[in-house]
């Protein structure tokens, strides 16, 4: 084979992986034996993802993302996250970075609204920041953050329809050591306990109480602080816990 | 102006002990007037670090 029909050769296989139809010269072959590259690294990206997430269409996401190999360099999704199953999703990962603002960054959306089993979904995660964990009001939702000891923000946690969430457990925030800020949507029916939180901001604290749900007519349940935090509360606050028939520990 | 006057039972541990019910503990426990106090118990902070542990492993 002559060095054209070479060069043809080698032109003709650019052409097929890159999809040019241009003719090209040796400085275009330069480019091109790079472009070869980022397309093969793009198609094998679009081949993990598609594969992994169903073409967008994966809706149980149970231990998904769990473990430690998972880190922000890894977790790259393709498509919008939108599980009916997310037990364990991101437990035991090593996503240490803010991950609302990761997914925005990806333009990725993390949808819980359909979600009937958080269980251990950031369970001992190293994440510091998730955004909207709004679920269906059913949802299992024990030990959802329990061990993320990392964890500083949750944007919102509730029921995305504003609903009761009525699976919630004990500890489903047990060990949130670092958790700040919290902000409730819907209606908190059943024992809850932030224990081991000692740096809830006065807001948080707040949208906490203004959320239980009110138990006058039934059985009364518990609303479990930091002894640093329940050393804080105003007599205003404690009033409001129990007059909605809830007890105050801390 | 509306008034509202609420009647609460404050528990209050012992030194070096803590107020549980079985699921959750602190050292002060406020309850609603009429709630049944009597599920409340006094346990050591020994007993209270051992209850924190098997929680841990529960979840």
């Amino acid at each position: 084979m002559s060095v054209n029909a070479k060069m043809t050769a080698i032109a003709d296989a650019i052409r097929d992986k890159t999809g040019g139809t241009k003719k090209l010269g040796l400085d275009a072959m330069a480019v091109g034996v790079g472009e070869v590259y980022e397309t093969g690294k793009q198609a094998e990206y679009d081949r993990f993802w598609d594969e992994l997430q169903d073409y967008g269409n994966r809706t149980d996401y149970r231990f998904a993302f769990a473990g430690r190999c998972w880190n922000a360099k890894i977790l790259q999704p393709k498509y919008n996250i939108k599980p009916v199953q997310a037990y364990g999703l991101f437990s035991y990962n090593n996503m240490n970075v803010d991950l609302a603002q990761h997914f925005d960054d990806l333009g990725i959306e993390l949808d819980l609204t359909n979600c009937e089993n958080l269980y251990q979904l950031f369970y001992y995660s190293d994440v510091i920041r998730v955004g909207k964990i709004l679920c269906s009001n059913t949802a299992q939702c024990g030990s959802a953050f329990a061990n993320a000891t990392k964890l500083v923000t949750i944007d919102e946690f509730g029921a995305a329809d504003g609903g009761e969430i009525t699976k919630l457990l004990s500890g489903t925030f047990s060990q949130c050591t670092a958790l700040r800020n919290i902000t409730i949507r819907g209606i908190l029916g059943v024992n809850v306990s932030f224990q081991h939180s000692p740096l809830l901001t006065t807001e948080s604290i707040q949208s906490v109480i203004d959320h239980l749900k009110d138990l006058t007519e039934s059985t009364a349940q518990t609303l479990t602080f930091h002894a640093a935090v329940g050393a804080n509360l105003t007599d205003v606050q404690k009033a409001a816990i129990t007059a909605k028939n809830w007890t105050l520990v801390y | 102006m509306k008034m509202k006057t609420v009647e609460q039972r404050i528990l209050t541990a012992d030194e070096g002990k803590y107020l549980t019910n079985g699921e959750t503990a602190g050292k002060t426990v406020v309850l609603p007037a009429d709630a049944d106090y009597s599920a409340w118990t006094e346990i050591t902070e020994e007993a209270y670090i051992k209850m924190l542990e098997v929680q841990l492993e529960r979840e």
